[in-house]
């Protein structure tokens, strides 16, 4: 299914004119993960009788597909898998395939940003896959979706955002982008079917974001916006961003498939050449 | 269907991501199958309907809901807190329209904010929105801050609209 992607520069209720919410949409929240992680499904008008109670149904499975992810991957939790690895009481090969699958893809970002994606940033015996799994899991919630007939749908996991179809025939699905210096405030918006989007920032956890070449926290960019074709990357290359500063422009410009928003410590805004 | 809750008045400039989650966020019933928990102050309102009271529910610790004298639903979330300090929110509906949506309370002493640059300023800044009101589905945002929002706004929705809070 085609990628659509458009930024929108005359924002206000004029602009969504003809391309209103549609009806049919509904929404679920949850607390998982530590944060809130919503929902949204859209039916359109020849939905069956119970696609009402089918979609329901699917959302419950994709939230429980999430709460296993956290209890999975939390290094806050000290029954994890990741914990007890970290630890020292299970072996990599007795681990789920799931969690050999996302220390590869670590592996993988650590190389592929310079190390700047460092699931070690903390120190080596601080294994910390949360850069990555927030957006793989929500990625993996919204493909049970699909899978269960969902077609038009987004999951929102704390701000990492994958969309699936659209809400409506002639709508796509708008995506506000929020000013991480002006709380409430939105510093653009972009409208997209079937992308991820995901944005980290130094707002995210105050200066959480570690720089593993320097050992401190990065600080120069307060929020970096990553979207494109899968959250999972969207969400780990912003977070590499953040932790590269100012060179992530360049980076991020190299990227094929991946466009980014940045915005300075100093308010400053930039983006890649094809950033809506 | 959902075509009550398309309509949206934006008061200010200060609103657009509680706005993003306005409209998406909002179950119109509870999902099937699932009960309500509390007893829902009345939605849709029609003429004669009578509420069965204005003030806070007793157990309901700091959300409260209340009628305006033109019969909409005022519902408050309770303070959520970040860690640069707090928000809580207002929303205004009309049976399940949201007619506003607003700060009553926020503190922030996010230290970055005194190092922002009004001199700073790029071709990205065309796609601003200045107090008219953002028309979106979803937001996305570094976690605490969209995470505090959503809490706030959500719980003045669930409290508005009866709906069960996700556990």
């Amino acid at each position: 299914m085609a990628r659509r992607l458009a930024g929108d520069r005359a924002a206000g209720p004029a602009a969504g004119a003809g391309g209103r919410p549609a009806e049919g949409l509904r929404s679920w929240v949850r607390q998982i993960m530590g944060t809130a992680i919503s929902i949204a499904t859209w039916t359109g008008d020849g939905g069956l009788p119970d696609a009402t109670a089918a979609t329901a149904a699917a959302v419950e499975r994709a939230f429980a597909e999430l709460r296993a992810a956290d209890e999975r991957f939390s290094p806050f939790k000290p029954e994890s898998q990741i914990s007890r690895l970290r630890d020292g009481a299970v072996r990599l090969e007795r681990c789920d395939a799931e969690v050999r699958e996302v220390l590869a893809l670590c592996e993988r970002l650590r190389r592929d940003t310079g190390g700047y994606f460092d699931a070690y940033a903390a120190g080596p015996d601080r294994l910390d896959p949360c850069g990555v799994v927030k957006g793989w899991a929500a990625e993996r919630a919204s493909d049970l979706l699909l899978e269960a007939g969902v077609a038009a749908h987004y999951v929102n996991a704390g701000g990492d955002v994958r969309l699936r179809g659209q809400p409506g025939p002639d709508r796509l699905w708008r995506i506000g982008i929020a000013d991480p210096h002006r709380p409430g405030e939105l510093i653009a918006t972009v409208r997209a079917s079937d992308l991820g989007i995901a944005t980290s920032g130094i707002a995210e956890r105050g200066a959480h974001v570690l720089d593993p070449h320097r050992g401190a926290p990065a600080v120069e960019l307060a929020s970096v916006t990553v979207v494109g074709e899968s959250l999972t990357l969207a969400d780990a290359y912003a977070t590499a961003a953040v932790a590269m500063g100012p060179i992530a422009l360049d980076w991020l410009a190299g990227l094929d498939g991946y466009e980014a928003l940045l915005v300075a410590a100093d308010g400053a805004i930039s983006g890649t050449p094809e950033f809506p | 269907m959902t075509r009550a809750l398309l309509c949206l008045v934006a008061t200010a400039c200060a609103l657009m991501l509680l706005l993003a989650y306005r409209v998406p966020h909002i179950p119109l019933a509870p999902p099937v199958g699932q009960s309500v928990a509390s007893s829902p102050p009345p939605k849709g309102a029609g003429a004669g309907a009578k509420p069965s009271g204005a003030k806070a529910p007793s157990n309901g610790p700091p959300a409260r809901w209340a009628l305006s004298d033109r019969g909409e639903l005022q519902a408050v979330g309770p303070p959520v807190g970040w860690p640069y300090g707090h928000v809580q929110v207002k929303v205004t509906l009309e049976g399940s329209r949201i007619l506003d949506v607003a700060v009553v309370d926020m503190a922030t002493t996010n230290p970055i904010s005194r190092y922002r640059s009004r001199a700073a300023v790029s071709r990205l800044r065309g796609s601003v929105l200045s107090g008219q009101g953002a028309d979106v589905d979803v937001v996305t945002g570094a976690t605490y801050t969209s995470d505090a929002y959503l809490r706030s706004l959500q719980a003045a929705l669930d409290m508005a609209h009866g709906t069960p809070a996700g556990g």
